[in-house]
């Protein structure tokens, strides 16, 4: 393919470069680039790289990006020219236009679909809790995005469990994306610079999960001057910080969060209280380097924690390590590559640590990888995307420690499940092909494999099987063991993952468009809770555990009106899952050396309508959405084999986000969210043992929770600041000097902004069931109530002081 | 800064108390009738090593130690006699029940008149009789024996039920059962609690329950089933361990009992704990069927309950009248 690529490409000029931010020199993403005489053009990477190969001529190249003035240049291209750009904001736009991160029309002309961009200054005016601009609080109120219930860790994206999202920060995976069980998201809005969804149609490059991939890229830190914005809240506060080491060539970005439920914890009567912990941090920072034309490196990290410690009596701390180290090099001008190392890790913990007595427990998953990326932008028709992918994870699916102290001596006793290593590789082709000016197909390949290896033993079952298909409740020993050596291959999986998509535009203001994915996923969140928390264990596949499997197909319509103000989509979907992990009613899953045993294996499909239109222009801007949908698993071994629901199975789920500009400095903004209730298993009865009541059940989530929806609304006032000075860098041999100017007249550009953010989550005060649970009477175990749990049950104030300069 | 740090602290408590849990009405269906099946098979069958006991090789527990503070323990508990000063005791009894609407709220259906029938190694050898006093309550008499296998045959509400076999073995000894004087971390204070003194059998897989009385009072709080494997401490001297885990009030009588149980025993009584006392926070486990090892042959399903048999033995703690003149959170 790319031998045919290059011949076609033959006798053409290229002109590529970088667009980039005119404020901060950052390089903008999915920026448009046309040629106005051929009425063709391509859009920026996630980089800021384009290239356009065209016959030798003279042309007019517009560069824009909505929001933002159009740059428009005459050049004569007779040979590979290289043109970097800097668009600035435009004042004159301002009033009338929110700015997004996407071309205009872009929804309707891109062969993805499926996609929801997420506009980061569209979060921050969406009224949150407590006033935390909350990216993954946002993506679930996007169309085919649910969740279990509020204080639910992660988010379901078209059926899919929160395991099968494959979530990159700076192509790091993370883990577990939310803070204090949920109720907030580990991303801090203000050091994030784009997010992407992938519902649907993932591109080939990307592997590994089922649902859905989140590609979140943090801002790389100002090239021109010094920036400071931050935030005070009422138990948050936020402060970045990013300026030039070199100007217009290297600069750093450091931005941190930090809760404070607990310093005010001293002030309690209570000793417990006052040497307890109670907080989560966000530490994100990155450095970015222009080497020269053809060379640019990127290095990123992130470190996050929660911590809770009720002075030794309960202890839990949870969290994400993320580092990336980017080289983006320029084989050519059509030959853009990046090169990537990778850690992450996520490590969680449990235990009590008392006078004498203690108990530690800890998992983790930690991975490093390496990859290489390549575009090779043949032609204006074809672009081609190859590379490949390794990492070797080493999983500790758990270790405890117990020690206590007698006669004045510890002893402790250890305990660990078999810690697993395995390696994880791909190999990607793709192209995306614009055949005619209405047709653009994205087709490519992918192919991984993953291994489980030694060093370990494994345990061997009657028949080869850890649960008895004749007695799946029953409990099965192991018979034999086999050992393996470090390094050893204990199980090989491996397959084909085919991509399709297809844009048919139909004419201006209209397209459909289809997709295909098959998708691999070669490790597990293994819960059995109502919804998966931060401590939950991942285990790899391996010679029980199967790797998940899942083939998708989607159709959908897009239009625009009035001149691209309004988008509207409705998407069809239908996915297929194999090899899914269910575990066994009443399942011991920690410090379980034979898990496996607890675990059963099924499939499942979803399907649903996702319905959608957009305002992206104008005072008033927002979406509302509506889905509707249907998820369920089949397990021979429960609810009879019969299908049953999944627990974030959310049948209608409609939501209402608006942003209102009143003036430049007011806005008002609100969401409505409803959703079906969710799945829920109800008692057919109850029996006494013991004196205790107990209740019978017998199918899985046959009853659904009452609806649940919210009202939420925020008034954001914003007010621009001049500075009286302004600070300059000077680079000199030693180091970099900051000097102090006037900031000249002739600028008169808004130096800062002071921001109000005050709002109520839950204005009507709603008692939304998280759940409904069964329970006797303290003191008649004869009377058995019903009883509705809701997490946020009040209208929730809050008011957030916001600075940026 | 001051003045704002009553706003925020009101902020804290407005999220901490920002939940809330309810009573509700619901429609649920209607329950057909199906046996519940209660019964322990025990007695006092003691593991005891035949040499002295070490603990860890830092002590050893003396044979003929353990052999005396066994003998005063039986001579000082009679299981009889607790038995006919408490409203429930469940040992060497078969209860029959029938199950109910979840929302019933009235005692469990008393099932009377049922032949029961108590096997041995796949022979009977015992019908048991019905309590003349208390309908649905079938007593055992038969001693088991250590190592040999029982079940159940119960024909009852026109179906006819078996239990799967349960092997039973014999007990390690409570050597002990004090009241220790500790702190209570949460309510920052301090209380007396609970410690028994016991060992492990040798071998893995021993499963066990622990029973309590207060006052000769049954304590059946479903969040106070309290159960334990040997994972990780298998042939441990176990010394001071609080298996109770509530604050024991001056004067009480704390009489505990620990079983041996088989694994199905275990599991099912976790589950009956699990899903009756930690019920309803977003981290339970979801709602699931009590397996027990019941079953109506008669229509091939399985009907619910558990007969349990293991040895036992037992101790107690009198908690002394007067608290002690010292701070343990010192």
């Amino acid at each position: 393919m790319l031998l045919s690529l290059g011949a076609i490409s033959q006798n053409k000029v290229t002109l590529s470069g970088y667009v980039k931010d005119k404020e901060s020199g950052e390089g903008m993403i999915a920026a448009t680039v046309l040629i106005k005489e051929l009425n063709a053009g391509t859009v920026t990477n996630e980089y800021g790289f384009y290239s356009l190969s065209v016959a030798p001529g003279s042309y007019t190249i517009e560069y824009s990006f909505i929001g933002f003035e159009t740059v428009s240049e005459s050049i004569n291209l007779t040979s590979n020219i290289t043109k970097n750009v800097e668009i600035g904001f435009s004042e004159t736009l301002l009033e009338e236009v929110v700015i997004t991160e996407e071309k205009e029309d872009e929804a309707l002309t891109s062969v993805e679909m499926s996609v929801e961009k997420l506009d980061i200054a569209q979060v921050k005016k969406i009224p949150q809790l407590l006033g935390e601009a909350d990216i993954i609080r946002s993506i679930q109120l996007l169309p085919g995005v649910t969740t279990v219930g509020e204080g639910a860790t992660g988010f379901n994206v078209r059926g899919g469990n929160i395991d099968q999202n494959l979530i990159l920060l700076d192509e790091s995976p993370v883990f577990s994306s939310s803070h204090l069980f949920g109720f907030f998201s580990v991303f801090n809005a203000d050091a994030i610079k784009d997010a992407k969804l992938y519902k649907g149609g993932v591109p080939a490059k990307y592997g590994g999960r089922l649902s859905s991939v989140l590609d979140i890229r943090q801002k790389e830190g100002n090239l021109k001057q010094l920036g400071v914005s931050g935030g005070v809240g009422l138990l948050f506060s936020r402060l970045t910080i990013e300026a030039p080491i070199w100007k217009d060539r290297a600069s750093f970005i450091v931005s941190g969060r930090r809760s404070y439920f607990d310093i005010f914890f001293p002030l309690a009567n209570d000793q417990t209280i006052n040497d307890s912990k109670l907080f989560f941090y966000d530490l994100n920072g990155k450095i970015n380097l222009i080497v020269n034309e053809n060379n640019r490196l990127y290095l990123a990290g992130y470190f996050g924690d929660d911590v809770f410690d009720l002075n030794g009596l309960f202890k839990t701390q949870w969290g994400n390590r993320t580092g990336s180290l980017r080289w983006n090099h320029l084989f050519s001008e059509k030959l853009f590559s990046n090169f990537t190392a990778i850690y992450s890790n996520y490590n969680y913990k449990l235990g009590f640590d008392q006078t004498g007595l203690g108990f530690d427990w800890r998992a983790e998953i930690e991975n490093i990888s390496g990859k290489a990326d390549f575009t090779f932008y043949a032609n204006p028709k074809n672009t081609v995307e190859f590379g490949w992918h390794n990492t070797y994870y080493y999983f500790t699916p758990g270790a405890a420690a117990a020690y206590f102290e007698q006669n004045g001596v510890t002893d402790s006793i250890n305990f660990q499940v078999r810690p697993i290593p395995a390696f994880e590789s791909a190999i990607y082709l793709s192209n995306e092909q614009k055949i005619g000016t209405r047709l653009t197909l994205a087709y490519g390949l992918r192919y991984s494999g993953f291994a489980q290896l030694g060093a370990g033993h494994v345990y061997k079952y009657p028949n080869n099987e850890p649960i008895d298909p004749e007695s799946p409740t029953s409990d099965i020993l192991p018979n034999d063991t086999i050992q393996y050596k470090e390094g050893e291959i204990v199980k090989l999986y491996h397959g084909l993952e085919p991509r399709f998509s297809v844009n048919f535009q139909l004419d201006e203001y209209s397209s459909i468009k289809g997709s295909y994915n098959r998708m691999r996923q070669y490790i597990h969140l293994i819960s059995n809770t109502t919804a998966a928390t931060p401590v939950d264990i991942y285990m790899p596949a391996g010679p029980y555990i199967k790797p998940g499997l899942v083939d998708q197909v989607a159709v959908g319509y897009f239009r625009n009106f009035y001149s691209n103000s309004y988008e509207a989509s409705a998407e069809v979907y239908y996915k297929y899952f194999q090899d899914l992990v269910d575990y066994k009613d009443g399942a011991e899953l920690l410090l379980n050396n034979t898990l496996e045993t607890e675990l059963y294996t099924g499939d499942g499909q979803a399907y649903g309508l996702e319905l959608q239109i957009k305002r992206k222009r104008g005072k008033f801007t927002g979406w509302v959405s509506y889905t509707l949908s249907r998820v369920e698993r089949v397990v021979a071994e429960i609810n009879n084999g019969d299908p049953y629901p999944a627990n974030w199975n959310k049948t209608h789920d409609v939501s209402l986000v608006l942003t209102y500009d009143i003036t430049k400095r007011w806005n008002v903004s609100s969401n409505f969210a409803y959703m079906s209730g969710r799945p829920i298993t109800y008692p057919d009865g109850r029996f006494s043992y013991g004196g205790v009541t107990a209740p019978i059940y017998s199918g899985r989530n046959g009853g659904v929770t009452p609806a649940y929806h919210r009202l939420d609304l925020a008034v954001n006032y914003t007010k621009e600041i001049k500075r009286k000075y302004l600070f300059m860098p000077i680079s000199l041999p030693w180091g970099l000097l900051w000097k102090k100017y006037e900031t000249p007249e002739s600028l008169n550009a808004k130096s800062g902004e002071l921001g109000v953010s005050a709002g109520v989550y839950n204005l009507y005060g709603r008692h939304n069931p998280y759940s409904i649970y069964f329970q006797q009477d303290q003191d008649m175990p004869e009377i058995t109530k019903a009883y509705r749990l809701s997490i946020y049950a009040i209208p929730i104030p809050y008011v957030t002081l916001n600075f940026k300069f | 800064m001051r003045s704002i740090i009553p706003f925020i602290s009101v902020a804290i408590l407005a999220l901490s108390t920002t939940g809330c849990q309810e009573e509700i009405d619901l429609d649920l269906p209607a329950n057909d009738a199906e046996l519940v099946v209660e019964g322990y098979l025990t007695q006092r069958d003691y593991f005891i090593p035949e040499g002295d006991l070490d603990c860890f090789g830092q002590t050893t527990i003396a044979h003929d130690f353990i052999e005396i503070a066994v003998a005063a323990v039986d001579a000082f508990i009679n299981i009889d006699s607790i038995e006919s000063q408490t409203d429930y005791f469940p040992f060497n009894k078969v209860r029959l029940t029938s199950t109910a609407d979840y929302f019933a709220n009235s005692a469990p259906p008393a099932v009377s008149g049922a032949v029961v029938r108590l096997f041995e190694d796949g022979t009977l050898v015992e019908t048991l009789s019905e309590d003349a006093s208390e309908a649905g309550i079938y007593r055992i008499t038969h001693l088991p024996k250590v190592g040999s296998s029982y079940y159940l045959e119960i024909e009852a509400l026109g179906n006819f039920y078996e239990t799967t076999p349960e092997v039973y073995q014999s007990v390690p000894p409570l050597i002990s059962v004090d009241a220790n004087y500790g702190p209570n971390f949460i309510q920052d204070s301090c209380a007396f609690y609970m410690g028994v003194q016991t060992y492990e059998k040798p071998g893995t897989g021993d499963h066990y329950r622990w029973f309590f009385y207060r006052d000769n009072e049954y304590d059946d709080r479903p969040g106070f089933i309290a159960t334990s494997n040997d994972d990780g401490i298998d042939a441990f001297c176990l010394f001071g361990l609080d298996v109770y885990g509530d604050e024991l009030e001056l004067g009480d009588t704390l009489i505990t009992f620990q079983m041996i149980t088989t694994e199905g025993y275990f599991n099912f009584i976790n589950s009956v704990r699990n899903q009756t006392a930690f019920v309803g926070s977003p981290f339970d486990a979801p709602p699931a069927p009590i397996q027990g090892n019941v079953k109506n042959v008669t229509k091939g399903t399985a009907a619910f309950g558990y007969f349990a048999a293991g040895g036992i033995s037992a101790n107690a703690a009198i908690v002394p009248e007067v608290r002690p003149d010292e701070d343990c959170l010192q």
